[in-house]
C-alpha cells in the first residue's frame, strides 16, 4: 500500500532577466507524506477514516521583475523646437547588474484527517518561508539621475498556519454542511544589504512605507495625527511643538522622537501595515428536497487601509469636499478635535487618513429548486437567485474595505486611492439541461 | 533501437543546454540600451534634445514658484495649490511639494547631460556638430547646477554616469566646488555653440549668447565683478541682441525667439501636450463658467503700485480687466494679474504657446549696469544700460514714465537697478535670486508680513532625497 511516499525533485532554472553571472539558479524540494489511515492499527478504525502526515522543503525561485531590468534602458519620445516636433532619446532605467534569483526556502508540516466516515475533514498546515535577495522596486536618490531601482535587497520570513474544516452537520432528507477556514500569517524582513531602511514611495499616492529589519514588510511610515490645534494662542504656547505658519484648525502631529521639536521628516514613525493579522470564510450549505441554500461569510482582520481618497474628499474649497466633512470639521465656533479646518490640507503621509480595514462580508448567498419536471426531452431544470456582496460590517469610511490599488506590489498593500468598489450584484436564473 | 535512442536524448539534452546558455544573453534588438543608443550623428541630437526637454517641467510653473512667489512682486491667493502658498508665505518646509520634484528634475536632466557628454565623443560623426552637442550639454549642465546651488546651496556634484546603484549616498558638495564646474561648462560651452540657428527645430538651442549671459549673471551671483561687466558686454558688443521696439512683443508668441530673446525653453501649441502651463496659471479669467477667478497666481498690490506714471510696461504687465476677442470686458474679482503670458490661442488645459523666458537682453543689459556700478560706481556705461531699458518703457511718450537716470550715488544706482529688474522682469523667474543676491530678501519678505529667519535664505533639501540619501545634512532650522 502507499503508507509512504517520497517526492524529490531538483531543477536549475536560468533566466535572461537577472545579470550576467547570476543566471541560474538550483532548486530542489523534497516532501514526505505518511497515510497513517492504512497501517494496520487503523485501518479498521471507525471513527478515523482518513488520517495523513505530511512535510515539505523546498527552494523556488523568482524572477518576476519584468524584462531588462539588469540593463540600464533607454527610451525614445519626441519634444518640440519652436513649432517643429523632435526625437529625443533618454534613459528610463539605470539597469542593475547585480540582479539575480529571489530564492524561498520553504518548510510546510501538515496532517488532514477525516473523521466519522470523512463526515468531519480537517486540514492544516504550518509554514516557514524564508526569502534571500528578495527583490524590491526602491526608492534611489535624484543624484543617479532616477528615483527608484530593483535590487536584491536582504531576506524576510513569512510563517503562518492555514486550517481548514467542513463537516456534514445533518445528513438526510435535510442537509447541512459547514465548511470554515482561517490563515494567518507573520511577515518580517530579517536583513536588509547595506542599510537600516529603504523606503518605497508609491507613484499614485506618495504615500511611503517602510522595509525595515523586524517589521512587516510595507509597513505604512509617516506622521502621527494627534488631533487639532484649538487656537492660534495654543499654537503659539506649544512653540517648537508647532510647526511654523500653523494656525487655529490646523492639524496637529506628535513629537515621535521626543525632542521637544516637531519636524515633518524625523518625526515619522510607522503608523500601520496593509497586511492583516488572519483572514477567514464561512460556507454554509443547506438542502431539502429540490431546495438548496448557500451562505458565504468572508472576512479578514487586523490590517490598516490608507484612505487617500479622503485627501481629496476632506479639502475645500473645490467641488470634492464630503457634506459629512463641510459638517464636522474645525471652525472657530465650532470646535472639533477629529477633523481639522477646512482650509487645511496638511494631513497627507500621516495617521489622519490610516484606518482600519477590518471587515465581515456576506460575499455571496445563493438559493435554487429543482423543477420537479422531467421528461423525455428535459433531463433536468433548476432555477435560482443569488446576490454577491450583500452585507459589510466594517468600520472603513471608504467605498469598500477590501481593496488594494496597486495590485502589482507589496510594498504599497493596501493604499485605496478611488479604488473603485466590487458592486452588489443580484442574479436570478434558470438552467435546463436537455 | 534502443541504444539510438539513448544516443538521441544525450543529443538533444545538450542541444537544450547550448541553447540555453547562448539564449539567456540579453542582445538588445528592439530595446534600447547605452550600447545602442550613442551610434549615429542622429543619436548625439536626439540625446541632446532630451536634455532640454526635461527642463520643461522646472522652466514652468515650478521656477516661476521658488523664482518669484518666494519674492515680493507675486502672491498665490489663498484657494491655489497649498505648497506654493507655504512658499509665498515664507512657510515652507522639507516636504513641501515644489522642492522635490525641482531637485529630482534638475538631476534627471544633469545626469541625460553627463551622458551625452560621456557618450557623444565615441560617436563617428562631423566634429562640429559633435563639439556643438557636448557644449549644448555643458551649458545646459551648467544651468541646472546654477539653479541647485542657488536654490539650496552645497548640492552633491555629480558630472559622470552613475551605474553603482548600491554606493549611492553621495554627500553635498561645496558650493564653491560646484561654481567651478558651472563656470568651467560655461566657458567650454561659449567656444564651441554657434551664434545663432536658422534650421526649423534648431532655433531654441543654446547659442554663445546664452552661455555668456549666464556666465554674466553667475559671475554676478559670486559678485566677481569684473568678469560679470566683461562677459554682459561681451553679449552687448557683440550686436547679436536688441530690445524690442514694443515691450508687449517681448511676450507675443508669435514673435518668440526674437532678438531680444537670448534663451528660451521651447513650447508651442502644435499639439497640446508641447504647451505650456503659465497662461492658465496667470489667466485673469478662465473660459470654464465655474471658475470666474481665473488662475491663482496674481501681483501684489505693493508691486502693482509700485510704477511709476506712464511706464507702459504696468500697462502690459499689470491687468485688473482684460477685454476677450468677442468684447466681453472681464474684471478681476481678487486684485492685479499678471498679463505677460496672456495667450488668447491657447491649446488646452495647462497648455498655451507661451516660451518660457531664462534669459534676455534687458536682463543683459541690467546685469552689465550693476557689474558696472559696483565696480566703480554708475559711470556713463552703466548709465546708458539701464536707461536704454527705461527708454523703452516710455514707449516714445517722454514726457511721462521712468526718466533716464542721472546723478545717482553708488547705493542709490544699485536700489535703481533692482527696482528696474523688478518692473521689467517680475513672473520670468528671477526675483528671489535678485533679492538673495543683493541681499533683500529676508527684508523684502518682512515688507510683506511675513516672519522670516536666516534659514530661508535656503530652500530645504527634499525629505524624499534625504529618506534615500542618508548623506545628505540638512540645511540649517530644517
Amino acid at each position: 500500500m502507499d503508507r509512504y511516499l517520497f517526492t524529490l525533485t531538483g531543477r536549475i532554472d536560468g533566466s535572461s532577466r537577472f545579470g550576467l553571472n547570476n543566471k541560474y539558479g538550483f532548486f530542489p524540494s523534497g516532501a514526505f507524506a505518511w497515510r497513517v489511515s492504512d497501517e494496520l492499527f487503523l485501518k479498521n478504525s471507525k471513527a478515523i477514516s482518513d488520517l495523513k502526515f505530511r512535510l515539505s522543503y523546498g527552494l523556488t525561485g523568482n524572477d518576476g521583475i519584468g524584462l531588462y531590468n539588469s540593463l540600464p534602458s533607454y527610451v525614445t519620445s519626441r519634444s518640440v523646437f519652436g513649432d517643429t516636433e523632435v526625437v529625443t532619446t533618454q534613459a528610463a532605467t539605470i539597469g542593475n547588474p547585480d540582479l539575480r534569483w529571489e530564492k524561498t526556502a520553504q518548510f510546510d508540516a501538515g496532517f488532514d484527517l477525516g473523521l466519522l466516515n470523512n463526515r468531519i475533514q480537517v486540514t492544516a498546515d504550518y509554514y516557514v518561508k524564508t526569502t534571500t535577495d528578495l527583490l524590491l522596486g526602491i526608492d534611489l536618490p535624484a543624484t543617479t539621475g532616477f528615483t527608484t531601482v530593483i535590487r536584491n535587497i536582504g531576506s524576510l520570513q513569512n510563517k503562518g498556519v492555514e486550517l481548514g474544516i467542513s463537516s456534514v452537520n445533518i445528513d438526510g432528507k435535510f442537509k447541512w454542511t459547514t465548511s470554515g477556514n482561517i490563515s494567518a500569517n507573520r511577515n518580517k524582513v530579517t536583513r536588509l544589504a547595506d542599510a537600516d531602511q529603504y523606503l518605497v514611495t508609491d507613484p499614485g499616492t506618495s504615500m511611503q512605507t517602510i522595509v525595515k529589519v523586524g517589521e512587516p514588510i510595507g509597513s505604512f511610515y509617516g506622521r502621527v495625527f494627534d488631533g487639532v490645534w484649538q487656537t492660534t494662542d495654543a499654537v503659539k504656547a506649544a512653540g517648537a511643538l508647532a510647526q511654523t505658519g500653523d494656525i487655529g484648525g490646523a492639524p496637529r502631529f506628535k513629537d515621535v522622537n521626543g525632542d521637544g521639536v516637531f519636524n515633518n521628516a524625523t518625526d515619522r514613525t510607522i503608523i500601520g501595515n496593509g497586511l492583516p493579522k488572519f483572514i477567514y470564510g464561512l460556507t454554509n450549505t443547506f438542502s431539502y428536497k429540490g431546495l438548496d441554500l448557500s451562505v458565504f461569510f468572508q472576512g479578514v482582520q487586523g490590517n490598516q487601509i490608507f484612505n487617500y481618497t479622503r485627501s481629496v474628499t476632506e479639502i475645500d474649497p473645490g467641488a470634492t469636499a464630503l457634506q459629512s466633512f463641510i459638517d464636522d470639521h474645525w471652525q472657530t465656533e465650532k470646535p472639533s478635535n477629529n477633523r481639522p479646518s477646512a482650509r487645511q490640507w496638511n494631513f497627507t503621509n500621516s495617521s489622519y487618513l490610516i484606518e482600519s480595514g477590518s471587515f465581515l462580508r456576506l460575499k455571496n448567498v445563493s438559493l435554487g429548486y429543482r423543477l420537479p419536471l422531467k421528461t423525455k426531452v428535459i433531463r433536468s431544470a433548476r432555477v435560482y437567485v443569488s446576490g454577491q456582496n450583500l452585507l459589510t460590517f466594517s468600520k472603513y469610511t471608504g467605498y469598500d474595505p477590501e481593496v488594494n490599488s496597486n495590485f502589482t506590489s507589496n510594498t504599497t498593500y493596501g493604499i485605496d486611492n478611488y479604488a473603485y468598489p466590487p458592486s452588489r450584484t443580484f442574479t436570478i436564473g434558470g438552467t435546463i439541461t436537455f | 533501437m534502443k541504444k539510438n535512442k539513448r544516443l538521441l536524448l544525450l543529443v538533444s539534452w545538450l542541444l537544450v543546454t547550448v541553447g540555453c546558455q547562448s539564449n539567456l544573453e540579453e542582445v538588445p534588438i528592439s530595446f534600447l540600451s547605452e550600447s545602442n543608443s550613442f551610434i549615429t550623428a542622429a543619436d548625439a541630437t536626439t540625446a541632446i534634445n532630451a536634455v532640454y526637454d526635461r527642463a520643461k517641467i522646472i522652466y514652468q510653473i515650478p521656477m516661476i514658484v521658488l523664482g518669484d512667489l518666494s519674492g515680493d512682486d507675486l502672491l498665490v491667493r489663498p484657494d491655489g495649490d497649498p505648497a506654493v502658498n507655504e512658499i509665498d508665505q515664507f512657510k515652507y518646509t522639507a516636504s513641501t511639494n515644489y522642492f522635490d520634484s525641482f531637485y529630482t528634475n534638475s538631476y534627471v536632466a544633469i545626469d541625460r547631460s553627463n551622458r551625452v557628454i560621456e557618450n557623444v565623443p565615441k560617436i563617428a560623426m562631423d566634429t562640429k556638430l559633435r563639439d556643438q552637442i557636448i557644449g549644448e550639454a555643458k551649458f545646459l549642465r551648467a544651468l541646472h547646477y546654477f539653479n541647485l546651488v542657488r536654490a539650496f546651496g552645497d548640492v552633491p556634484l555629480v558630472v559622470k554616469t552613475t551605474t553603482d546603484v548600491v554606493n549611492v549616498k553621495i554627500p553635498r558638495d561645496p558650493t564653491d566646488k560646484v561654481y567651478q564646474q558651472i563656470i568651467q561648462d560655461l566657458l567650454d560651452a561659449e567656444k564651441v555653440l554657434p551664434v545663432s540657428y536658422t534650421a526649423a527645430g534648431e532655433v531654441g538651442r543654446a547659442t554663445v549668447g546664452a552661455a555668456k549671459s549666464i556666465l554674466a549673471k553667475v559671475y554676478l551671483t559670486r559678485k566677481d565683478w569684473t568678469n560679470a561687466a566683461a562677459k554682459a558686454k561681451e553679449v552687448i558688443d557683440s550686436k547679436t541682441y536688441s530690445l524690442v521696439a514694443d515691450y508687449r512683443d517681448v511676450f507675443t508668441p508669435e514673435k518668440e525667439n526674437g532678438p531680444e530673446h537670448i534663451f528660451s525653453i521651447q513650447f508651442s501649441c502644435i499639439q497640446p501636450k508641447y504647451g505650456s502651463s503659465m497662461a492658465e496659471n496667470f489667466a485673469i479669467y478662465f473660459s470654464y463658467p465655474i471658475n470666474l477667478t481665473g488662475g491663482s497666481l496674481q501681483v501684489t498690490d505693493s508691486y502693482a503700485n509700485s510704477f511709476v506714471a506712464g511706464d507702459y510696461r504696468k500697462q502690459v504687465a499689470v491687468i485688473t480687466q482684460k477685454t476677450l476677442a468677442n468684447g466681453t470686458v472681464v474684471l478681476s474679482r481678487t486684485g492685479p494679474h499678471l498679463d505677460k503670458y496672456w495667450d488668447p490661442n491657447a491649446c488646452g488645459a495647462g497648455a498655451a504657446r507661451n516660451n518660457f523666458l531664462v534669459i534676455r537682453y534687458a536682463d543683459v543689459l541690467l546685469m552689465y549696469a550693476e557689474a558696472l556700478n559696483e565696480l566703480a560706481g554708475p559711470g556713463a556705461d552703466a548709465y546708458a544700460a539701464i536707461n536704454q531699458v527705461r527708454a523703452r518703457a516710455r514707449k516714445g511718450v517722454n514726457t511721462t514714465g521712468p526718466q533716464d537716470l542721472a546723478g545717482l550715488t553708488q547705493a542709490q544706482f544699485r536700489d535703481a537697478v533692482l527696482q528696474e529688474r523688478s518692473w521689467e522682469l517680475a513672473g520670468e523667474g528671477h526675483r528671489r535670486w535678485d533679492l538673495l543676491r543683493t541681499g533683500k530678501l529676508l527684508a523684502a519678505a518682512q515688507a510683506q508680513g511675513y516672519t522670516v529667519s536666516e534659514k530661508y535664505l535656503l530652500f530645504p533639501i527634499p525629505t524624499f532625497e534625504r529618506d534615500a540619501n542618508p548623506s545628505l545634512t540638512q540645511n540649517p532650522g530644517f
